[in-house]
C-alpha cells in the first residue's frame, strides 16, 4: 500500500474540482488516501462482473471501457474512459461488480479502498458533492448512449461517439476536438455502438467521403466541427459542463 | 431444401455493391454482400447483411464462400 505519493491523485483532483470546488483540506485528505498503483497492458481486466468489490479505481494513464456481455457472448460497451476518470465509483457503496472494466491501451490506475474513500466523503461534504455530481453525469452519459444505440442510424451513432470522445479528450487536456488519435479499435467502436466491425468500417468511410472527417489510421481530423455536431446530433448539454476546460 | 443464389447490385454508398439474394425453397432467406478491399483481411468474404430465418447466430457473420453459407442454411 502506498501513502503520500505526492502527485498520484492530481488528475483526479483536477477533475473533481471541475465538478465542485474542493477545499484545500479536502485536497490534502485525498492526497493522503491509501492506494495501490497498478500498471497493466491493453485488454487487462480491472474489474470483472460478479466479483466482490472492495476498492474504487482511479484511472491516471491510458484508456479503458466499461462493458456487459449477453448470454450469446455479444459485448456491449457502456462507456469509454480516459485518465482522470473514476472507473467504478459505484463500489463506494455497492459490494458486487455488476459489469466489467477493461483497459483499451496500456494503463495505470490507483486502487483505493472503498472504506477509506467512504470515510472521506463523510468528513468532507465538498468531496461527497463532487462524487455525487460525477455519478449523476455518468448516468446522463449512459442515457445519451441508450438514445444513441437505440434510436440513431449508424452514421449518426458513430459521429456522435466521435464527438463525445473529442470533447472529453480536449477537456482532459490531451488535445483539441478537431484533431485526435482514437485509442480504440473498430471492434471497440462496434461494441459501443451496437454495430458490426464491417458496418463501422463502412460508416467511417462514409463519414470520410462526406468530408466530415479525415482519417489516417486511428488519427482523426474533424475539419468542420459545427457541421460534424449537426451530423452527429451532438449537443454537449448532457455532459453538464463536467468536461468544460479550465 | 434447395438453396439458390441470384446476383444483385446494391444501391449503397459504402462501396460493397456486389451482393447475392439467397433463396431456400424459392423463398428469400438472406442477403449477403461481397466485402471489398477496404475491409482489409475480410476482403473477398461474404457478409450476411440480412437474414429472414430465425438463425440469428448467422446474422452479420462473414463466410469465405457461398458453399459455406449454403451448408449453414441447410443445417439451420
Amino acid at each position: 500500500m502506498n501513502f503520500n505519493d505526492n502527485n498520484a491523485f492530481d488528475l483526479v483532483v483536477a477533475r473533481l474540482n471541475k465538478l465542485n470546488r474542493l477545499s484545500s483540506a479536502c485536497t490534502a485528505a485525498i492526497a493522503a488516501l491509501p492506494f495501490v498503483r497498478e500498471s497493466v497492458p491493453a485488454d487487462a481486466h480491472i474489474v470483472r462482473e460478479g466479483q466482490m468489490a472492495t476498492h474504487c479505481c482511479f484511472l491516471i494513464d491510458g484508456f479503458a471501457c466499461r462493458y456487459k456481455v449477453a448470454h450469446d457472448g455479444g459485448r456491449q460497451i457502456a462507456s469509454f474512459n480516459m485518465a482522470g476518470d473514476i472507473l467504478d465509483l459505484q463500489h463506494l457503496l455497492l459490494s458486487v461488480a455488476d459489469h466489467s472494466v477493461q483497459t483499451i491501451t496500456a494503463a495505470t490506475y490507483l486502487r483505493v479502498p472503498s472504506a477509506a474513500l467512504r470515510l472521506l466523503t463523510q468528513e468532507h461534504a465538498d468531496l461527497a458533492e463532487a462524487l455525487w455530481r460525477d455519478t449523476l453525469i455518468d448516468a446522463s452519459i449512459f442515457r445519451e448512449w441508450v438514445l444513441n444505440v437505440g434510436r440513431r442510424d449508424a452514421k449518426t451513432r458513430i459521429a456522435h461517439m466521435l464527438c463525445e470522445f473529442a470533447v472529453r479528450y480536449q477537456a482532459a487536456g490531451f488535445g483539441t476536438p478537431e484533431r485526435f488519435t482514437l485509442p480504440m479499435t473498430q471492434e471497440h467502436i462496434a461494441d459501443a455502438t451496437g454495430l458490426t466491425p464491417v458496418h463501422v468500417n463502412r460508416t467511417l468511410r462514409v463519414l470520410s467521403e462526406s468530408g466530415l472527417i479525415a482519417r489516417d489510421g486511428r488519427k482523426i481530423v474533424i475539419a468542420d466541427w459545427k457541421r460534424m455536431q449537426q451530423a452527429a446530433d451532438f449537443d454537449p448539454l448532457y455532459l453538464h459542463g463536467a468536461v468544460a476546460v479550465g | 431444401m434447395p438453396i439458390s443464389f441470384r446476383p444483385v447490385t446494391l444501391d449503397a454508398n459504402h462501396g460493397d455493391e456486389a451482393a447475392m439474394l439467397v433463396f431456400r425453397d424459392e423463398r428469400l432467406s438472406a442477403i449477403v454482400t461481397r466485402l471489398g478491399a477496404e475491409h482489409g483481411g475480410l476482403a473477398g468474404r461474404w457478409f450476411v447483411e440480412t437474414l429472414f430465418t430465425e438463425s440469428a447466430d448467422m446474422l452479420h457473420v462473414t463466410l469465405s464462400s457461398l458453399t459455406d453459407l449454403e451448408s449453414l442454411l441447410v443445417r439451420s
